[in-house]
This record gives C-alpha cells, sequence and structure tokens, in this order.
C-alpha cells in the first residue's frame, strides 16, 4: 500500500510535455508543458520536451520554459511538413498547494500550421513562412 | 500564580503563530507577484516568439498591495502599492523590446486571469466575501518578425 502511494505521489508529481495536432479543418497545434516546483523556484519534476507524449520526467531541471515549446513546435513543423504557420500564442499558468510550498507551473502554446494547399487561398499577411531546412 | 503561567505562554503561542501566518501570507504576495519576459526563436521561420506577463495582488480589486516590478531598470523585483499588472505598462515592455532589436510585431494576444475570491494559493478555501483580496494576471504573446 505504502509503495502503491509513494508509485502514486511520484506520477501525480511527474511532469509532463504533450503535443496534440489536430486536423478537423485546419492543423492546429497545442503544445503544454508542465513541472512542479518547490517554494516558487526549485523545480522537482517536469516534462521532457526531448520525448514529448511519453511518460518520461526531467527532474530536478528547469523545463519548463517557452524555449523548450518552441523547440517542440519547431519540431512539429517539420514533421507536418507545413509551408507557414499563424496565430502563435502562448500563456502561463500557475497553480499553488499549500501556499508557497509546492506550485505546478504550465507554459502553453498554440499556432496553426498551413499547407501548400492552405496558402491558395490566404497569401502571406499574418503569415510566417517556414524556412528551407538548412537554416 | 499557577495560573499565570499557561496564559503568558497560550499568549505568545497565538502572538506567533499569527506573526508566522503573517510572514506567510506576506511570502506568499510577495513571490507569487512577478513580471517575466520570455523570449525564443523560432528557427524554422527566422522569428522570435516572446511572451511578457505580470502578476499582483490587490486590496478591494483597485488598491495594489504588491505586484511584479514591470518597470525596465527595476531595483527590486516586485513593486509595492503601485498597479504595474496593466495591459498599457505590458504592451510598452513588449513595443520596447520589439523597437530595440526593430522588428515588427504580428500574433499579438492578451491572456488575462483574475481571482477575486479571497483565497490564498493552495489553500482551495475561499471565504465568501469576493474582492477582499483579489490576484490579476495579464500576459502578452506574440512574434517579432
Amino acid at each position: 500500500m505504502k509503495r502503491f502511494a509513494v508509485i502514486l505521489a511520484c506520477a501525480l508529481l511527474g511532469g509532463c510535455a504533450t503535443v496534440t495536432v489536430s486536423r478537423e479543418g485546419a492543423t492546429m497545434i497545442n503544445i503544454e508543458n508542465s513541472g512542479w516546483y518547490l517554494l516558487n523556484f526549485i523545480p522537482i519534476a517536469s516534462g521532457n520536451p526531448a520525448r514529448p507524449n511519453s511518460c518520461t520526467t526531467r527532474l530536478f531541471s528547469k523545463t519548463v520554459t517557452l524555449e523548450n515549446n518552441v523547440k517542440m513546435l519547431d519540431k512539429v513543423i517539420r514533421e507536418e511538413g507545413a509551408v507557414a504557420i499563424r496565430d502563435i500564442n502562448s500563456f502561463t499558468i500557475d497553480e499553488h498547494v499549500l501556499l508557497i510550498l509546492l506550485k505546478r507551473h504550465a507554459y502553453h502554446t498554440s499556432a496553426q500550421l498551413l499547407m501548400k494547399e492552405d496558402m491558395d487561398g490566404a497569401k502571406s499577411e499574418g503569415v510566417s513562412t517556414i524556412l528551407p531546412k538548412e537554416f | 500564580m499557577c495560573n499565570i503561567v499557561p496564559t503568558i505562554t497560550y499568549h505568545s503561542k497565538s502572538r506567533s503563530s499569527l506573526l508566522a501566518l503573517i510572514a506567510v501570507l506576506c511570502a506568499t504576495i510577495c513571490l507569487t507577484g512577478c513580471f517575466t519576459l520570455d523570449t525564443a526563436d523560432i528557427h524554422t521561420t527566422g522569428e522570435e516568439h516572446i511572451c511578457v506577463g505580470n502578476s499582483g495582488w490587490y486590496l478591494f480589486h483597485f488598491i495594489p498591495l504588491a505586484c511584479g516590478n514591470a518597470a525596465e531598470d527595476p531595483m527590486m523585483p516586485w513593486v509595492f502599492f503601485r498597479n504595474d499588472v496593466t495591459m498599457d505598462k505590458i504592451q510598452h515592455r513588449f513595443m520596447r523590446y520589439a523597437n530595440f532589436y526593430d522588428k515588427k510585431t504580428l500574433d499579438m494576444s492578451y491572456y488575462t486571469q483574475e481571482s477575486v475570491l479571497f483565497e490564498i494559493p493552495g489553500t482551495d478555501f475561499p471565504i465568501p466575501l469576493p474582492y477582499l483580496l483579489t490576484y490579476k494576471e495579464i500576459q502578452l504573446s506574440g512574434v517579432l518578425k
């Protein structure tokens, strides 16, 4: 029972990096990375941006950053074969447990990926074109 | 005589616990009010993604108690009794950053969050008296081209 409680606590306190892509009508991407902090600053466990959507957690390292979310975004852009991107948006959400003892910090990033066929109607205005791979 | 000693002990204990509670409250208010400016390069487009945010605590929803310091050269990370959690101040910092690097802005969007019930983070115990002690947060996200 005690062992089960420890495993459950570890699972709940573990961070998580998730990348979700929806292709219903438009290709939308949503990225979330979350982690737990002790006394607001000391990272305990955070999601692993190198392996999103897997049950891997990075211990004692601060991976919940905008930079890591953008890295995951870059990777998905290449994988999906998008030619442009628009409406990139990020925000953070903090939740506190027992005053400042524990904090769950989550960084969210979303964007719309534009494929070759999407570009025929929506030319250039407000759209960020993807550079060739060598960049 | 025997009765006095426990009374004094009780008073000093309650006073120290009250002081501890005030200290924890102050720490919570200070540490959870914070100005942030995060940037990251989007390598696939050659652009820069930026997210500017600030949060703070208010008395009766209008009197600022402690906020993150949105000044450009802050002496301290927090500012007391000054309202720095405004769209103007956050957007000013955003535009200053964009102008400094001579970049155009794109995809700007706001995210705001307010908590008007007196609920210390983590307690999950709101007192049904809204607007006594409130928490406010504003974030501005965008892309620099």
